[in-house]
Formats: structure tokens, sequence, C-alpha cells
């Protein structure tokens, strides 16, 4: 296992060697800046002389161009400056959905109204004139909901829109997939829609926390649905699931399900607690437990040559190897209003699709100028975009991918977007020095893990 | 693309991990990410993997240079410079 120590920064002559921390294993270590996200795995015998501040030259320019240390005052990392630059935006069709899940957050408001073909022509006119203004942008758009395909024409008018304007952005859902007949698969793979679909598992999971609203099990429907999108020549959907304690109870099960399905792509989201349900969110304390037996029997279908990747994994992967800040929530903390922004059905306009709250509503889909917008918002002072209290962080090797994480699961949690999220902090913390170990000891599975190819 | 850098490794050059490289007909883009530096050398796809394969496995700078003039019409000053150019934008380590 991999044991943590702090490595203090140093200066000799014009070199600088910055503060770090070195997860230690048992022949190499990954020394990380927390203020950079910025690494380096190195030999034992390197971080011996990197604690003696006697690193020699070789070592010190790799450290130098990784931003771990600096030569005359070369570069500055810590110079960085985020753009407000939306270029991934939810619309949000319709509270309606046709399963009551045991987990959801969403609240089903009786007179929210199912978004109008008006409306989501008026939404498409915004976003067309925004990315004219900003053609360098790649725009992805995700209709969502409730259940989005109860809205498949607005779906579709959506594809028009842009057709027409001759612009063509990644359009996504995600899907509980029990509506997917074989007509509505054929139509969503003829407007190019990228698809996601929740399962939670195995039966026994699935059905018991994803029923119908009318009662019974649905997995039985979103398998229907799943043959639909193959027989439309769909291949590369992945799934959605959210861990609760059932899941954790049941892992395996659920695991050789998806292995079963010929799913390429999983995502196993951790449930986060909610009023509703909070017996169903697993205790943090269990997180490891959880890492290990997921890391685990991601092992043996790596031995077994089954293509899957786990993206959360995948995604903190990439953080350590690459640092490439290409995530809206998982890559350096929370992007809400500056990468994305959500509509809601009557046009208004909310950093996130997650903080709906009335007083969140930072402008409407009649001001095309969406930058301007979330900038006041900032400069204004705008309780979403108050800086996150990172004062728990300050000792933490993930404190740049992680940045006190969601901001809308800390209004949730305690009515404060600015304090901590408990849950994504427990999760980083017992997931990174576990895959640092990966990546020390077994290459040829840090690179399954970050992809899932198989020879 | 992940190393463990030890004393072995010393005196040759290595791809930074913060690079994101294209390659294109004509062109290789490599971009350093967390300099916010972006560098283009002309040099067909192939050649243009070529040097990214090598700088993966790790070269020695005067090979680099050989590989840079035989894949472009640059001498060796030119060769020199580009070198100078990509060790300044963190594309080498």
């Amino acid at each position: 296992m991999i044991t943590e120590e702090r490595v203090s920064g140093y200066r000799k002559g014009k070199l600088t060697v910055f503060g770090t921390v070195a997860l230690i294993g048992e022949s190499s270590a990954y020394v990380i800046r927390p203020e950079t996200g910025t690494g380096l795995a190195m030999d034992l015998a390197s971080l011996s002389a990197l604690r003696k501040q006697e690193i020699q030259d070789d070592l010190a320019f790799t450290m130098v161009q990784r931003g771990l240390a600096s030569y005359d005052r070369s570069r500055d990392l810590s110079a960085w400056h985020e753009d407000v630059r939306p270029e991934f935006f939810l619309i949000d069709l319709t509270k309606t959905c046709n399963l009551s899940c045991r987990y959801c957050f969403r609240e089903f408001e009786k007179n929210y109204p199912v978004m109008t073909e008006e409306m989501i022509d008026e939404i498409s006119s915004c976003l067309i004139a925004y990315w004219r203004e900003h053609p360098y942008l790649k725009l992805s758009l995700q209709p969502w909901g409730g259940e989005p395909l109860i809205c498949l024409p607005l779906i579709r008018r959506l594809r028009r829109n842009f057709d027409r304007a001759g612009l063509f952005p990644k359009i996504m859902i995600e899907t509980n997939g029990t509506l997917i007949t074989e007509e509505t698969a054929a139509a969503l793979k003829e407007d190019r829609i990228d698809i996601g679909i929740s399962i939670d598992g195995n039966a026994v999971v699935h059905d018991l926390q994803r029923p119908l609203a009318a009662g019974g099990g649905s997995l039985r429907f979103v398998e229907q649905g799943v043959d639909n999108l193959r027989k439309a020549g769909y291949s590369g959907f992945g799934t959605i699931t959210v861990v609760t304690e059932n899941t954790i109870r049941h892992l395996s099960e659920v695991l050789e399900y998806f292995a079963n399905l010929h799913v390429r792509s999983i995502k196993l989201n951790m449930m986060r607690r909610n009023s509703r349900n909070l017996g169903l969110a697993p205790d943090p304390k269990e997180f490891g437990g959880y890492l290990d037996s997921l890391l685990g029997y991601l092992y043996r279908l790596y031995q077994r040559h089954v293509p899957i990747v786990e993206q959360n994994i995948a995604q903190r992967l990439l953080n350590l190897v690459h640092r490439p800040d290409n995530n809206i929530c998982n890559a350096h903390g929370c992007h809400g209003g500056y990468r994305m922004l959500s509509f809601d059905s009557l046009g208004k306009i909310f950093p996130c699709e997650l903080s709906d709250f009335p007083d969140y509503c930072i402008g409407s889909v009649k001001d095309h100028d969406l930058r301007g917008m979330v900038e006041k918002a900032i400069e204004s002072g705008h309780e979403y975009f108050r800086p996150k209290d990172q004062s728990e962080c300050k000792d933490c090797p993930w404190r740049y991918f992680c940045r006190g994480g969601c901001r809308s699961a800390a209004k949730f949690a305690c009515g404060d977007p600015s304090r901590l999220d408990t849950t994504e902090c427990a999760f980083n913390k017992a997931l990174y020095p576990r895959l640092v170990a990966i990546l020390l000891q077994d290459r040829g599975f840090a690179e399954y893990l970050q992809s899932g190819d198989v020879e | 693309m992940f190393r463990i850098y030890s004393k072995d490794q010393s005196g040759k050059l290595y791809l930074s991990p913060y690079a994101d490289v294209h390659i294109s007909e004509e062109l290789l883009s490599v971009r350093q990410m967390i300099f916010n530096q972006t560098l283009t050398f002309p040099c067909s796809r192939e050649d243009g993997k070529k040097l990214v394969r090598s700088l993966q496995d790790g070269i020695r700078d005067e090979d680099l240079l050989k590989l840079i003039s035989g894949i472009s019409t640059a001498d060796d000053l030119e060769s020199e410079e580009v070198l100078r150019d990509w060790i300044r934008a963190g594309v080498l380590e």
C-alpha cells in the first residue's frame, strides 16, 4: 500500500523546488504539487535526493518542466485564470418521469410545465447566436428531465433547428431506457443523438431502486430498449449507475451484469445523501472497501480481456497522468456557469442543472450574451459563484482536482454551496491513493482502467 | 506515456505528459496544457508519428536533432532552435 509524506520545498541558487506530497510505494513514489495538480513518478533513490535537497540537474530539469520547480522564476503555473466559456448546455424539457427512483433528487412540482415547441426554438436561436459569436467553442447539448424521451419530438426539433443553421453540436441524452421502442431508436440514430442509459445493475438492485411509477420492476423494459438501440445500429452507448448501499452489497453481480450486457462504458456515481432517502446513500467510511472491491473486480475483467471502462476511475487516472482539465465536475472542481449552463422549460438559465433553486436563476433565454450573464453573476457575488471555503483542504494532495467538490451537492447538504462536498472529498481521498498504487505497480492495468482497451 | 523517473533515463528527452498532440497530413501540432503554449512543426503524418513515438520512448538530444533534420528542411542551426523552442514551451522534459 501507499504511504503519504510531505516533502519540503527549498531554494538553491536560481532553482526553487516547490513543496510536494509524496505517495510512496514499494520501489517508487509519485510526487504531486497540490496547488497545481502536476506530478512526477520517480524511483526511491530520486525521492531520497529530493528529501535531502540534493537533486541532480536532470531531475531538476524534469521537475521544472512539470511545474514542480522553477528556475530563475522561469514560469509560474499558479497564475492560472479560469475563463467563462460555456460549452455544455442542459435543457430541462420536463420533470415528468415514468419511473419512481428511490433516490431521485428532482422536485416534482405539479405546476412545472413541459417545455413547448416555441421555447425549444427560442433556446435553439439563443445557442445558435451564441455559437456564431464564439465559433471556436465546441458545443454539446443535453436535453434532460425527468425522462427526456417523454419529449422526443422536442429533441428531434432541437436537432432540426441546428441542422437548418448548418451547425452540428453533439447532442446527447441520459435516458432510463424504458421508452426506447424500435421506432424511437431509429429516430435517435437518424438524428445522431448520443445515448447514456441509467441502469443500476441486475434485476435485484435495479428493480428495487428504479421501479416504474405505476409499480413493478423496470429492468426488462430497459433491456428491451438496449436491444432496440443495437438493432438501430448503436454500439457505443454507455450506462450510468447510482451507487447505493444495495449496489455495494451486490457489487460483483452488478458488474458481471454489465460485462454480460457488453457495455463498453459504465459510470458508477456515488449517491449523495438527501433528505428523502438517507438510508440508501453509502457511508463515506465504506468508500475504501467499495473501491477495493470495484478495482479488484475490474482487474478480473482486465485479466479476462473484457473491454470496459469505468468513467469516474478513468477520469481520475487521467487527472494524475495528464491533468487535462477536461471534465466539468471532476478534473478541476466545479465549473458550473463557467463551462456549463442549464435552461429550464420557461427559458430561465441556471449555472448547473442541479442548481435550479429559484434564486439561482442568472438570466433568461432572451439574453443572448451568455458569457456576460455569467460574468455579471460572478462580479455581483452571486452565492453560487462564491469561492469555495477550502480551509479543510490545505493539506490535501488532491485539492487541485477536487477543489471542494460539487457546489450543488453542498447546497443540498448544508444550504451553502461554498462548503465542502463531503461525498466528493471522501471519494477522492479513498480513490486517488489506490490509483497511484496501480500506476506505480501495474502500468498495463492502469492503461486498461483509463481506456478499457484490451489487446 | 506514464514513466517512472530514474537516473537511468538521464540524458534522454521525453514528450511531456501534459502535451496534447495533434497530427494532420502536413503538421504536427502540440499544445502544452499546463503552460498553455502551442507549437507547430511542419511534417508528414508518418514523420509526425515517428517523432512522437521516439519522444514517448525517450531520445538523446543528438539523435533528436538528426531526426528533426531528417524529416524537415531545417539545417543544423534551425533544428537546434526547434529543440530549444520545444524545451522552452515545456513540450520536452
